[in-house]
Formats: structure tokens, C-alpha cells, sequence
């Protein structure tokens, strides 16, 4: 660090001193790599671990929800009421977006168009 | 768009609105599903929209074929509004799926052959429009390539089901509903299949309105 801090300073680099500066560059960067790398494969095989022992044992075979234990039942009727307003709000957003994109469209044929009559001086029929 | 166009859009959008309207009525009115119960409801709208993914999917294809070997633009036109759609309705399927999974499977997503397929399909078509969005001139050609091939996927989804079995429901559910199910189901699938007809009228206009916009620059750079 204070032999970048060193280098940085002295205005007076020579080419050699930029490529010694720039391979440690280099090398800092390696490193930090490396050092995050192990630090992300060591932090996700501990959470591994840990997800695995709080998961619950699989269930072998399909058990019908209505006999479910009814601690380990979810309310239908919000999972229903998302699903549902989901496909609306998405319907919508889209309906929404083609108007803005269709009015953009026939804005700039309008424009062109008066441009180009006026450049012309003539009129052209538009039905947009 | 001519008179007669939007005059048959301007029912359509009617015909839908009504459609919808009464859809709510209808599903409540259904029975729940031995096993999953009120949850299984969104079968009503979670099984018609992946139908109308794949109805896009197969405009899409073609479209992109016959732009392909007769290289008529308006079909291009027709394959990307119909792409558009197909993500749509595929992102509308793959968020309804993993409620009703979570609640009648415990996961949110089973990662089974059925979903893994799906989605990729789904990725292929965000794929293509990124294609058309970002890849520069002839990036039509290579999307329709794209195209052809998310469209050969469509058969594999779709029996993936009968083939891998898992969780996931065969084939065989929808063709033997019992008819207070059944009513409702069919209804749905007509009233998205309107809504399908009425989106892809409105982005096909999108697309002619953006062909006829390019002519008139071209025209009056020439100028």
C-alpha cells in the first residue's frame, strides 16, 4: 500500500516504474479475489449445513392438505387472491405500456409528417 | 388499422370485458378440488394462460418460419408482437404456479422436468426479444431462428408431464374435469383466448404503425 501511495506521489514515473506498479495492481487484486472467494465458498457450505438440519425430514409419499396436520397447513385464500391479482395487474401494466408506446409511435408519424409537409409545402393525407 | 378492424377489436374488448366479469362468479361457484382444496382454483386462470403462452409461441414459430424462407416483413411483425405476448403470459404462468405450489406441494418450485422446461421456454422468448432489442441490423433473421426452436420446445413441456412423472398433474386433468369444473375451466380459457386476440390486435398495430413510421423517415430523409 505505501509503496502505491509512494509511487503515486513521485510525478516523475519512469515506464518500468508503471509496469511494476501496474503487476501489483494486478496482484492486490488477485489476492482480494481469492480471499472473497473462500470467504463465499466457506459462508455457503455453513449454510448449507445449517439449512440442512432445520429443514424437516422429506415426506415420502403425496399427503393430501386436508390431512395435513393444521399447524403445517397455509391459508389458500391469499395464495388464490395473489395468483389472481397478479395476472391483472400484469394484463393491465401491459395494456398500459401499448397505449404509451402506440401514442409515442403516432406522435412522431404526426410530427414527421407536418414537417415534411412543410418542407414540401404541399399536404399529405394521414390516418393514423 | 381500417374500420373493420378496430370495429372487431372495439367487440372483442367488449366480448372479453363480459367475460371476465362473470369468470369470478363462475369459479366461486365451482368446487374445490378433493385434495388441494380452494387453492386448486387457480387452475382457472393458471392452466388458460400457459395455453395462450403456447397459442404465441406457435404464432410466433411460424410466423418466424414464413419470415424465414419468404421473408414477407409482415409476418416478422406478427412473430415479434406474438413473442412479446408469449413472455407475458409466461411470466403471468410462472408467478400463479408457485403460489398454488406452495401451497399444495410445500415448495415454491419443484425444479421438476415440467417447470425446469418452462422455463427455459420462457428465457428462449425473453431471449429473442433481447435479440431484436440489441443485436443490430439482420438480428431478425437470427431471432426467428429462435423462434423455430422455442416453438419445437412447446411438444416437450407439454408431455414432459406423462414422460417424468412427478407432483405436477398429467395431461389427462383437463380432458376429464367433471362438467361444474369443466363450465368454468372452458370459460376461462375463451374469455384469455379474447384477451390474447385483443393484445395481439393492439401490438400488431404497434409493429405496422412502427413499419409505416421507418417509411415516412426514409421518405423524408430522401427528400
Amino acid at each position: 500500500m505505501n509503496f502505491v501511495l509512494l509511487m503515486r506521489k513521485n510525478r516523475r514515473l519512469r515506464l518500468s516504474d508503471m509496469r511494476i506498479l501496474r503487476t501489483f495492481r494486478a496482484m492486490r487484486y488477485f489476492l482480494r479475489g481469492a480471499v472473497l472467494l473462500v470467504a463465499l465458498l466457506l459462508i455457503g457450505s455453513q449454510a448449507t449445513v445449517i439449512v440442512e438440519a432445520t429443514q424437516p425430514a422429506p415426506v415420502e409419499e403425496f399427503v393430501p392438505i386436508g390431512e395435513l396436520p393444521e399447524e403445517e397447513r397455509l391459508p389458500a385464500a391469499p395464495f388464490l387472491i395473489s395468483a389472481y391479482s397478479i395476472v391483472w395487474i400484469l394484463a393491465f401494466g401491459y395494456f398500459w405500456m401499448l397505449s404509451r408506446r402506440l401514442s409515442a409511435v403516432e406522435r412522431e408519424m404526426v410530427t414527421l409528417t407536418k414537417r415534411r409537409d412543410d418542407a414540401t409545402g404541399g399536404t399529405s393525407e394521414s390516418s393514423f | 388499422m381500417n374500420g373493420v378492424s378496430r370495429r372487431t377489436q372495439t367487440f372483442l374488448i367488449v366480448v372479453g370485458a363480459v367475460m371476465f366479469a362473470a369468470a369470478p362468479l363462475l369459479i366461486a361457484s365451482a368446487p374445490n378440488e378433493a385434495t388441494m382444496g380452494l387453492v386448486a382454483k387457480i387452475l382457472y386462470f393458471h392452466v388458460p394462460v400457459w395455453f395462450m403462452m403456447f397459442l404465441a409461441v406457435f404464432i410466433c414459430g411460424i410466423a418466424s418460419g414464413v419470415y424465414l424462407f419468404k421473408g414477407r416483413p409482415a409476418a416478422d411483425r406478427l412473430a415479434v408482437s406474438a413473442a412479446e405476448l408469449a413472455v407475458l403470459f409466461g411470466v403471468m404462468g410462472l408467478t400463479t404456479g408457485p403460489l398454488w405450489a406452495r401451497v399444495s406441494w410445500g415448495v415454491w418450485w419443484p425444479w421438476d422436468v415440467r417447470t425446469t422446461l418452462a422455463l427455459i421456454l420462457e428465457m428462449n422468448f425473453v431471449a429473442y426479444l433481447l435479440l431484436r432489442k440489441y443485436g443490430g441490423p439482420g438480428a431478425e433473421k437470427l431471432a426467428a431462428g429462435v423462434a423455430l426452436f422455442g416453438m419445437f420446445n412447446v411438444p416437450f413441456v407439454y408431455v414432459s408431464v406423462n414422460v417424468w412423472r412427478t407432483l405436477h398433474p398429467e395431461t389427462t386433468v383437463v380432458p376429464t374435469l367433471p362438467t361444474a369444473m369443466a363450465g368454468p375451466f372452458w370459460w376461462c380459457v375463451v374469455a384469455y383466448f379474447v384477451l390474447f386476440l385483443v393484445m395481439l390486435g393492439g401490438r400488431r398495430r404497434l409493429e405496422d404503425q412502427r413499419a409505416r413510421l421507418d417509411e415516412l423517415r426514409f421518405a423524408y430523409e430522401e427528400e
